[in-house]
């Protein structure tokens, strides 16, 4: 029972967990890794979960301290846990990375070049969360969420107008 | 090109993930759900376990210390023996406090990344402790060892004998200390650099308005 609504809760949120794993690792294998990390976490925590926040507020506090943490630790030197060959949340029919989307393409790179914490506030940002549930999963002030986002914005203005 | 724009493009691509991305229950099931282990409870395992033979370990010396009130040349390692343990009782039981204190499930990004990051820099400090201290225990460890299990008593030999004891000692310092000295900057340093560096990146995520 509690495994099917595990389940079910991680179908309706697998975009999100696949977006921040792509975003924080960009070695294929590694990120198979990572994404067995973060489920393994949220999976842990289920049974703490106890509705106080959206469920999605919960998944990306955990996702994203998860990503940050392997980032950080570089756990590609500590060897793997498990050897998969497959990853549980994968692409069916197309590839995300579209060639001719090179508004994304731009996008994810401006991404990568940006520090752990950054990152996650784009992201959060990108995915349409108002600054109050940024706020609530970063842990900062609304309006300190405003002000970094209105940086970020500018340095992506300067950086894509340079390309 | 705005972010904004960008996000319009980044919902269209969103909007394509969730119609395409597939999740392999099987796999989930197999690689995920059928485990309850985890990083930091193993972690906090190890160190309550750490707690329990230090403990022990404590009980141990003070009961053979206790035997030797009288013989100063003893009681002195013995005393040396206690305090080291009650050191590595305290450094143990800090870090069973700060692991239970940490709350990895509801605590928002910054706040988990601070406290696991000061956990870091902690235990790599106490880490650099007992790098120091290991000779100290080792010296007054190997007399009381040869006394209490083989009966054997290492002062009471001759003076070259003694100065041969010392000069080994002096020896085996010499080689221990550059060398931990290496292997701490090797195996230490840069992360607790990483790990204060992210402290202040945190400190200025966090007050920057």
């Amino acid at each position: 029972m509690e495994k099917d609504r595990f389940i079910s809760i991680i179908k309706d949120n697998q975009n999100l967990i696949f977006k921040i794993c792509y975003s924080y690792c960009s070695d294929s294998e590694n990120r198979k890794d990572l994404q067995q990390e973060v489920l393994m976490q949220l999976w842990n925590s289920f049974s703490k979960f106890d509705g106080r926040v959206k469920i999605s507020t919960w998944i990306y506090r955990i996702a994203l301290n998860t990503a940050i943490s392997y980032y950080r630790n570089d756990n590609k030197h500590k060897g793997k846990k498990v050897t998969i060959d497959e990853s549980v949340i994968s692409l069916s029919n197309f590839e995300y990375f579209p060639e001719q989307d090179e508004k994304i393409v731009m996008l994810y790179k401006f991404i990568e070049n940006l520090n752990e914490m950054d990152k996650a506030l784009i992201l959060l940002y990108l995915d349409d969360n108002k600054y109050k549930t940024i706020a609530e999963i970063l842990g900062i002030s609304e309006t300190n969420v405003a002000t970094k986002i209105y940086r970020i914005k500018k340095i992506l203005k300067e950086q894509f107008s340079n390309n | 090109m705005e972010l904004d724009e960008l996000k319009i493009a980044w919902t269209k691509i969103d909007k394509r993930l969730s119609d395409n991305l597939k999740l392999n229950e099987d796999l989930l099931e197999k690689m995920t759900l059928g485990k309850s282990k985890m990083e930091m409870k193993e972690i906090l395992s190890n160190e309550i376990l750490s707690v329990v033979i230090i403990s022990l370990f404590l009980l141990l010396f003070g009961f053979v210390t206790c035997r030797f009130t009288s013989e100063m040349k003893f009681f002195i390692p013995g005393t040396v023996l206690c305090l080291f343990s009650i050191m590595e009782l305290i450094l143990s039981i800090n870090k069973v406090n700060d692991l239970t204190k940490i709350d990895y499930f509801n605590s928002p990004v910054v706040e988990l990344q601070k406290a696991l990051n000061k956990f870091r820099q902690k235990t790599m400090l106490f880490r650099k402790i007992e790098y120091c201290s290991i000779p100290i225990f080792v010296i007054s460890f190997i007399p009381i060892f040869n006394k209490t299990v083989l009966n054997n008593d290492m002062f009471n030999k001759t003076l070259p004998n003694i100065i041969g004891i010392i000069v080994g000692i002096t020896v085996g310092l010499v080689i221990y200390y550059p060398l931990a000295i290496w292997i701490y900057k090797i195996g230490y340093d840069n992360k607790i650099k990483s790990a204060s560096d992210f402290l202040k990146e945190l400190k200025k995520f966090e007050k920057e308005e």
